[in-house]
């Protein structure tokens, strides 16, 4: 592993510089010539593994994960311009207060605010890491001829993990473990500056244990699952887990409206991780209530034990899960011929025409075996139910478990929202998922059939569209849209549920001109606060403001039917401009330069 | 018949196709040759439509394809240089995609697809993914998708890559069969020895010109050269191996 790269020296010699003169300029110098120079195989390794947490297949281009972060960053910022002054006014009032108890609840939800909120982002974040938790079959295959033991394959894997969650851990804690308790100083805040290291503390390790436990249980997984099932069930593990962060984020924000619930002593408190390190916080603080001091073990315990499974994990992975995944050939898909046959007998039934079954084939068997395009998806799906969850958690919060007993307008209303919520993020998520190469270059077998068969083939991406998603669907809502309206209601909200969707579909299809999955662009590239706000205004408009119309129409038949009709209309203006638009021309490809000419630098005419 | 007349592709006024003209008719194979970079795999690639050509014109039976172009395509089975694949798709449905994007009916589509497999020694693993598959049984795979439709002009491009002597020596007897059934084949290979026994003519390129285009046994005569490989090495001006290979050797002693 030695003198792969040149040394600083070498380096800049041969880029004819200079030697830095001023001393900030020399220290960046320094540091950044000690990165360039070549280290042991670990560090190496480690720098290696490290970098590859940012290389995303979710991204178009190696370093675009930079301009996310800044996109991710801006929203932030945003937000702190709203939450601060937000903040500021409330501590303000609570200070004011003769009565400490009020400000003293509000302190203790908004920790538990950012303890839970640290520890969803962290899981978010992991979670979205998954496959890079453990060195995988890649690894294995490209590390395999050089000179590296596996001990330090293992040692340096975990080591970039480590570092990753740090960074993570830090840059998201410290920011708020310091504004927070400046927002909340004041009358009764005299004392609030020991909540900067609490509140430190106490967020960084509800991450680690979020970290550990999430790498502890893949390590569990890997040893324990035979070899031929984890890539399927990881998957399945990965889609939930990515779910359960998802929907708990209307929960987690409305933590800070909990501040009554914190005088209260629930039992059950010891089994709420993010409890645990509110105890934690406490204790620092200063409070030596014997609940928050039971908390706080429970939350040093818990770390103890994830730490000791997570190494335990690992020195039992470096041993075995080379062998196994390196002699573990991948099996025919034997088992899902006959499910696989019936599909395609069903699918010749429903698609007229060779050439767009070609292309209704091909969606639903890359949707269904491309393991990137099932996790976007999924998380699109995961995002609508975070949508409908809200609905039922405001519920919940504002009146109990009898708000979901109870009937009500909004009880109603959220229920009404579920087959919108669905639609509106499932054809959000598959317009993006369409536009992202499965195989780029394999896409030559399209473009040299496809010269006068383009409405053809499209014609397939409209029937999947509508047999695969909108009808089915409508289908699966229909029971529950039933047996929470009513037997007619719930038939007739499901209907305008379903022309809506059909709506959706057309807009989706709007000068949509690809085959899905086999040109050239990368979706990602518009900047990220700008998606966020479209999607906002889309489930405001969309999910709230048509859940409204259709609660409102909803004691009247006659309006119900009125709704269906006008949607009706509505998606049938929308096919015809749709199909009155399309000029019947080539489908888009974009054609990647020839190597040969990427190497000169230059592209097409 | 196949007619390309004065062929250009440039890339921001660099040629990497210089007016490349050739015909191949009914039972000829017409080998393309070249080093990288020639320019053999962009001629193919405008052949199949994949790129543009900057000027130039491409005739098949008197008549310009670009009139008709789908109406060429359906006459052409192409074999790609690089076995680009969709790896989650298996053999059999990566035959039913290209068999159903050439809007062959389910009955027609099937019996030639379990011919094919067969026939290639894939029938067992027809259910396996592309991703799995040996860089041979992708080569296979794309061969019997390139077949599939019955074409009347063949591109072949090193259509032997990666396949076993076996396999190879009923390729090699396929082509000619083809060849015999008046069937236009183009075959660009860097195998020097199999385009010299399979091909009637051969095309040189070297930096996107034509530099020689005639019979093999006929430009060995004109070049004096006892072999295919010899009059390749003089046309395109290939640097002595031997001194490149010291250059390595020097560099890997440094």
């Amino acid at each position: 592993m030695q003198h792969l790269r040149p040394s600083v020296e070498e380096a800049r010699s041969a880029r004819g510089l200079e030697e830095p003169r001023f001393g900030r300029e020399l220290g960046e110098t320094r540091f950044a010539g000690w990165l360039e120079e070549t280290h042991s195989a670990r560090f190496e390794l480690c720098r290696h593994f490290f970098l590859r947490f940012f290389d995303s297949e979710l991204v178009s281009s190696p370093g675009q994960w930079k301009v996310l972060a800044g996109g991710a960053l801006a929203i932030l910022f945003s937000l702190s311009v709203i939450y601060i002054p937000a903040y500021y006014h409330k501590y303000l009032a609570l200070n004011s207060l003769e009565d400490p108890q009020p400000y003293r609840l509000a302190v203790m939800a908004d920790v538990l605010f950012v303890v839970s909120l640290a520890m969803l982002v962290l899981g978010l974040f992991i979670t979205l890491e998954w496959t890079e938790l453990f060195p995988g079959l890649r690894d294995y295959l490209v590390l395999a001829s050089l000179p590296l033991r596996m001990r330090d394959v293992f040692v340096a894997k975990f080591a970039a993990l480590l570092g990753l969650a740090a960074v993570v851990t830090i840059a998201f804690t410290f920011p708020l473990s310091v504004v927070l308790p400046m927002l909340m100083s004041g009358g009764i805040g005299a004392g609030i500056p020991i909540q900067v290291p609490a509140i430190f503390v106490s967020s960084s390790l509800a991450e680690i244990l979020v970290f550990l436990s999430l790498v502890a249980f893949q390590g569990a997984l890997l040893n324990l699952l035979p070899v031929r099932w984890f890539p399927r069930l990881s998957l399945v593990i990965q889609g939930v887990l990515l779910s359960l962060f998802l929907c708990s984020v209307p929960l987690v924000l409305s933590v800070p409206s909990l501040y009554t619930a914190m005088n209260l002593r629930p039992a059950w408190a010891v089994y709420v991780p993010p409890l645990w390190f509110l105890g934690l916080d406490q204790v620092i603080a200063g409070n030596r209530e014997p609940l928050a001091i039971q908390l706080a073990r429970l939350s040093l315990v818990s770390i103890a034990a994830a730490a000791v499974m997570t190494l335990g994990a690992y020195a039992w992975s470096y041993r075995r899960h080379r062998t196994r995944v390196l002699e573990s050939p991948e099996l025919p898909r034997r088992s899902w011929l006959s499910a696989g046959g019936r599909a395609s007998a069903l699918a010749e039934r429903l698609v007229a025409g060779p050439r767009p079954l070609a292309v209704f084939g091909f969606i639903a068997k890359s949707l269904a075996r491309s393991r990137q395009h099932r996790l976007v998806l999924t998380a699109f799906s995961a995002i609508a139910l975070a949508v409908i969850f809200e609905g039922f958690v405001s519920l919940v919060l504002g009146r109990g478990m009898e708000g979901l007993r109870v009937r009500s307008a909004a009880l109603d209303q959220a229920i009404i929202a579920i087959p919108l919520a669905l639609s509106l993020f499932l054809f959000a998520g598959l317009r993006y998922l369409f536009r992202w190469p499965v195989e780029l270059r394999a896409n030559w077998v399209f473009r040299i059939h496809e010269p006068g068969h383009g409405a053809e083939l499209l014609g397939g991406l409209e029937a999947f569209l509508y047999y695969c998603a909108a009808i089915p669907m409508a289908a699966v809502t229909l029971p529950i849209e039933m047996r929470w309206l009513g037997t007619r209601a719930g038939a007739l909200a499901s209907l305008v549920s379903m022309l809506a969707s059909f709506v959706v579909v057309e807009v989706t299809l709007f000068a949509f001109e690809r085959i899905p999955f086999t040109s050239s662009y990368f979706p990602g590239q518009r900047p990220l606060v700008d998606t966020v706000l479209r999607y906002v205004v889309a489930a405001a408009g969309y999910v709230g403001g048509l859940s409204t119309i259709v609660r409102l129409a909803l004691p009247s038949d006659r309006a119900m039917l009125a709704l269906a009709g006008l949607l009706l209309a509505s998606w049938w203006r929308a096919r015809r401009a749709r199909l009155d638009w399309r000029p019947i021309g080539r489908l888009e490809f974009e054609e990647l330069p020839d190597p040969g000419v990427q190497t000169l630098g230059i592209e097409r005419d | 018949m196949l007619e390309v007349r004065h062929l250009t592709k440039r890339y921001r006024r660099i040629p990497v196709v210089d007016d490349v003209s050739f015909s191949i008719r009914p039972g000829e194979i017409l080998g393309y040759l070249g080093p990288n970079g020639a320019g053999k795999s962009t001629t193919v690639k405008i052949l199949t439509g994949l790129i543009e050509p900057t000027s130039g014109q491409i005739l098949l039976d008197g008549r310009d394809v670009q009139s008709d172009w789908t109406g060429f395509l359906r006459r052409v089975g192409y074999v790609p240089e690089e076995p680009h694949l969709y790896p989650q798709l298996t053999g059999g449905e990566y035959l039913q995609l290209v068999g159903r994007l050439r809007g062959l009916t389910r009955c027609v589509l099937e019996t030639r697809m379990e011919s094919m497999l067969r026939l290639f020694s894939l029938w067992e693993d027809r259910h396996s993914p592309l991703s799995s598959y040996s860089k041979g049984m992708r080569q296979k795979i794309l061969l019997s998708a390139a077949l599939l439709d019955n074409p009347d002009l063949l591109i072949l491009d090193e259509p032997f890559s990666g396949l076993d002597v076996n396999t190879a020596l009923v390729l090699r007897a396929l082509v000619r069969a083809l060849a015999a059934e008046g069937k236009m084949i183009l075959y660009s290979s860097h195998v020097l020895e199999v385009v010299e026994k399979v091909c009637s003519s051969v095309l040189i390129l070297r930096k996107g010109r034509t530099v020689a285009h005639d019979r093999v046994e006929r430009l060995r005569e004109l070049m004096q050269q006892p072999s295919l490989e010899g009059v390749f090495a003089q046309l395109t001006e290939q640097e002595d191996p031997c001194h490149v290979v010291q250059g390595i050797l020097a560099a890997m002693r440094a």
